[in-house]
């Protein structure tokens, strides 16, 4: 048998159109794309009837238009794409081709596909009609020839194709519509340098509201407008100026990339244009439109779109889409950060020699290094606007507490007018009662200033301690165990017997003296796990033993037991770890203090829980010389402590953290035990 | 003298730690092993050029974890045990076991077979380690060190971490990891709740052994 061929079961038709599974709105837009590379100047989508199944859709265009032969080889020809590489259109275009596989898939969303078309400069018109229950009915694609009808035409001037599909197999829902229309209104970036290029339309209301929203557009409004550049030599630069136009922030190439020692950037002559905007009622106050309007106009077109070639590629910039990463940047800092819901962005990529290859399935471009080039040169310029604007808030800050007392000064100055203004008898009221007001205020002022400067402190010997424990933790002590082990080994193998008698003890010692240090380097370092302030569920019994353990080599220390009686159940509420052990580190820290006063023989702290519905009662005594020389309610004020050394804060944190947790506590200045006695209460969810 | 372990011969074990004193503390042990301690003392410019040299001169090494504190090293032990291992050098590193640097660690922990603490460096434990690295150059791998295609689950991507439930190792404890050791494609797909696939040695004992490879995507079926 000779001259046979590989042929195509009909079956394939229905796979090639499947695998790609289009929504009704990707189909359409992928004929759009063939509008756009016929150098088409508008398209129209109309949709008939298509609320039901058996719909129709048609898509004209203004193009070029094909003859028989440009029909025969390319456009009824699947899986090469028809461009060719570096070329563009007559009009100046690259091309945004395909493989046809979309056209495919398009033209299968209905029972019946058409195609008429007029080519430019000839007198004829020519069609193709596409009945695809034919190929269902048949075994091979082959088996369905499709003709070619030409005839003369009427009007010899104007060019164009009209593509049909009818007997639509879903309806197009109301959702689809919408986005439909936003996609096409997208697709030739009508915010452009030159949106009358190319005009892709809809005939629909919704097209036409949106239509509205886009000539009414609020660039203007933007609060910062960022532009950016890569050019041929991979070099970038950005500026970004305010909603008046002038000027704010700038930066070459060498500031931008400063996180990546400076490379050029591959994707040269990207552009990013970028618009973000502090949607609050105060910075809208002095403007001549409204906050609600620029919202409705975010809510459709907000994102960063990413247009390749002058054609928007989905998904970039759709809702949701956030492929920049920004809304999670922005949870680290939402002053200074713009999500994808305030902000406009345009990343616009010449891309001649198709270095960005879109997956099959066109949800985005597959991750090759130009994308991600890409992706890096528009999160380097929002990173550094960020920086920038960071920068400009704490210095404004910096100022503003600088201007405080001078702030205070003038209200004070506008109280004193007011007074004046009093009739004689009420001024001396006043004025009295304002004195008072004016002494107590002050004293609280100085007692917070006097506490911030010393949390200040201690946060500085504490990150200094947590420094210094990876020195401590680190190498003199390792080297001490290696050492001190090799003498064991080596005492063991030289003097065998006498080892026992002359070198043990001694070594021994060493040995323990190594394990009392290492837990001061752990425990320090065990407070700052980053975990510990994460909000989240807190188990009490576990951080109660678990702080009991971190301590119980201290307690040894200095020869105090601690009686650990903890109710059944697991008690846990909704907070951080780090309040909870700041709660009872500090109360043991108490006692401990206490104890150096005096206390009776033998030293012992006692810790219980009990849990009553929804509340756990955490109880710490000790048999301590009690709360002694200070006002039971001054215990908990900064800076009173009984100790000349003492910080005096230990307690306050105590209240401060009881309160995170919603809780609280009270003190006995001598319990059942004789020292001084500390009950917790605070919340849980369950036991 | 001579350790002879699964056809390996090792005389000499180079030692690598920035500080001189550590690496001397250290050296007691191998002293004692009747084997010859080899004191790197640096400065260690590229990677390449430091095993291959290291490679010539000994045949295991003891590794400390931050060798960039000082100029010493421009990389740290965790990067270099894992090239040692790679090329048939048993390696063993050591480091104190604070979360931070586990984190860093986990990312090249499929060739840092055995990792022990300053305190659990002994004479046995040094043996031990050296033929644990040997076997698993051989593809024996020790049942808490295996790895299994399992479920991962996110449940909450903070702004340095990313912390997920392994149901197959332990379905009530949670794990906290990095940003950076997780595949960015994964990260973009990841929120509260996400699952997908890695492989993970589901037989390990403690949290800080446990490292993950081959991250997958769920496939749209």
């Amino acid at each position: 048998m000779r001259d046979t061929h590989f042929r195509f079961s009909t079956e394939i038709i229905r796979r090639l159109g499947e695998e790609l599974n289009p929504t009704h709105d990707r189909g359409i837009l992928e004929l759009v794309k063939n509008a756009y590379d016929a150098d088409a100047r508008t398209c129209t989508v109309e949709l008939l009837d298509t609320d039901e199944p058996g719909g129709t859709v048609r898509v004209t265009d203004d193009g070029d238009g094909m003859v028989p032969r440009d029909i025969r080889d390319k456009w009824l020809v699947l899986g090469r794409s028809s461009k060719t590489k570096g070329q563009t259109t007559r009009l100046g275009r690259i091309p945004a081709g395909s493989k046809g596989l979309g056209r495919l898939a398009a033209l299968r969303m209905g029972e019946r596909a058409s195609l008429e078309t007029r080519p430019r400069g000839k007198t004829q018109q020519h069609a193709v009609s596409i009945d695809w229950r034919r190929f269902d009915r048949a075994n091979l694609v082959e088996d369905v020839p499709l003709e070619i009808d030409s005839k003369p035409r009427a009007q010899r001037g104007e060019s164009g194709s009209t593509v049909e599909i009818s007997g639509l197999k879903a309806p197009i829902k109301r959702m689809e519509v919408k986005r439909l229309a936003r996609e096409l209104l997208l697709l030739a970036d009508p915010f452009g340098v030159d949106p009358s290029s190319f005009t892709p339309r809809l005939l629909s209301d919704d097209f036409e509201d949106l239509t509205r929203l886009v000539d009414n557009s609020y660039f203007a409004e933007a609060d910062y407008a960022l532009v950016a550049s890569v050019d041929s030599r991979g070099r970038a630069k950005v500026k970004v100026t305010d909603w008046r136009g002038r000027e704010l922030f700038k930066a070459g190439h060498k500031e931008l990339t400063v996180h990546r020692e400076g490379r050029p950037y591959i994707c040269k002559g990207t552009a990013f244009r970028f618009w973000t905007f502090l949607l609050s009622g105060e910075s809208f106050q002095l403007r001549s439109v409204t906050l609600g309007e620029v919202r409705k106009w975010l809510e459709q077109f907000s994102g960063v779109h990413l247009y390749e070639n002058g054609l928007r590629v989905s998904p970039y910039g759709d809702p949701g889409n956030d492929w920049l990463d920004m809304n999670v940047r922005r949870a680290r800092s939402p002053e200074e950060r713009p999500s994808t819901n305030n902000s406009i962005g345009h990343v616009a990529v010449t891309d001649p020699s198709d270095l960005l290859v879109q997956k099959t399935d066109r949800s985005g471009f597959i991750e090759t290094d130009y994308f991600r080039e890409i992706r890096e040169f528009a999160t380097n310029c929002l990173d550094w606007m960020a920086r920038r604007r960071l920068e400009v808030a704490e210095r404004r800050r910096q100022k503003e507490r600088a201007e405080q007392p001078r702030r205070v000064r003038k209200s004070k100055v506008t109280l004193d007018q007011a007074i004046e203004a009093l009739p004689q008898n009420k001024r001396k009221e006043v004025e009295g009662a304002l004195s008072a007001y004016d002494r107590s205020r002050d004293r609280e002022v100085e007692t917070l200033k006097k506490e911030v400067q010393l949390y200040r402190t201690l946060s500085t010997a504490g990150i200094t301690a947590a420094t210094f424990a990876h020195e401590s933790a680190g190498n003199p002590l390792k080297v001490i165990v290696h050492s001190i082990r090799a003498i064991e080994r080596r005492g063991k193998k030289l003097a065998g017997q006498e080892y026992s008698a002359q070198l043990e003890q001694p070594v021994s010692t060493v040995q323990r003296a190594i394990k009392s240090l290492a837990v001061l380097g752990e425990a320090t370092l065990q407070l700052v796990d980053h975990d510990k302030r994460r909000v989240g569920r807190v188990d009490v019994h576990r951080v109660i033993k678990g702080v009991a353990t971190t301590f119980a080599p201290f307690l040894d220390g200095r020869d105090v037991s601690l009686s650990l009686t903890l109710c059944s159940g697991a008690p846990y509420l909704r907070g951080t770890e780090a309040a909870l052990e700041s709660i009872f580190t500090n109360l043991l820290n108490n006692s401990l203090t206490a104890f150096e006063r005096g206390g009776a023989g033998k030293r012992q702290i006692w810790v219980s829980t009990e849990v009553e519905s929804t509340t756990v009662f955490l109880q710490v005594s000790d048999n301590g010389p009690g709360i002694e020389g200070i006002e039971l309610r001054d215990i908990w004020l900064p800076g009173r402590s009984t100790q000349p050394n003492g910080t005096g804060l230990g307690l306050v944190i105590v209240k401060d953290s009881v309160r995170d947790l919603g809780g609280s506590v009270d003190a006995v200045a001598h319990g059942a035990r004789g020292g001084a006695e500390f009950r917790v209460e605070l919340p849980i969810i369950g036991a | 003298m001579v350790l002879e372990l699964l056809d390996h011969r090792i005389e000499r074990v180079s030692i690598v730690d920035d500080n001189p004193e550590a690496r001397l503390g250290t050296s007691f042990y191998v002293s004692d092993l009747d084997l010859v301690p080899v004191d790197e003392a640096g400065p260690l410019r590229s990677l390449e050029e430091c095993v291959e040299r290291i490679s010539s001169e000994s045949q295991a090494v003891l590794c400390d974890f931050r060798l960039r504190v000082k100029d010493y090293a421009g990389f740290n032990g965790d990067e270099l045990v894992a090239a040692f291992n790679q090329s048939g050098v048993p390696a063993i590193l050591s480091t104190t076991y604070d979360p931070s640097a586990l984190s860093e660690i986990r990312r090249f922990r499929k060739n840092i077979p055995v990792l022990l603490a300053p305190n659990d460096l002994d004479e046995e434990s040094i043996v031990h380690g050296f033929e644990t690295c040997l076997r698993e150059m051989k593809g024996e791998h020790a049942a808490e060190r295996r790895l299994r295609r399992t479920l991962v689950r996110f449940e909450e991507i903070s702004q340095h971490h990313a912390y997920v439930v392994v149901p197959g190792w332990n379905s009530k404890m949670g794990v906290r990891l990095t940003r950076s050791e997780v595949p960015r494609k994964i990260l973009a797909a990841a929120s509260p709740g996400f699952r997908c696939h890695a492989m993970v040695n589901i037989g390990a004992e403690e949290q800080v052994e446990l490292y993950f490879e081959n991250w997958e995507l769920p496939r749209d079926d």
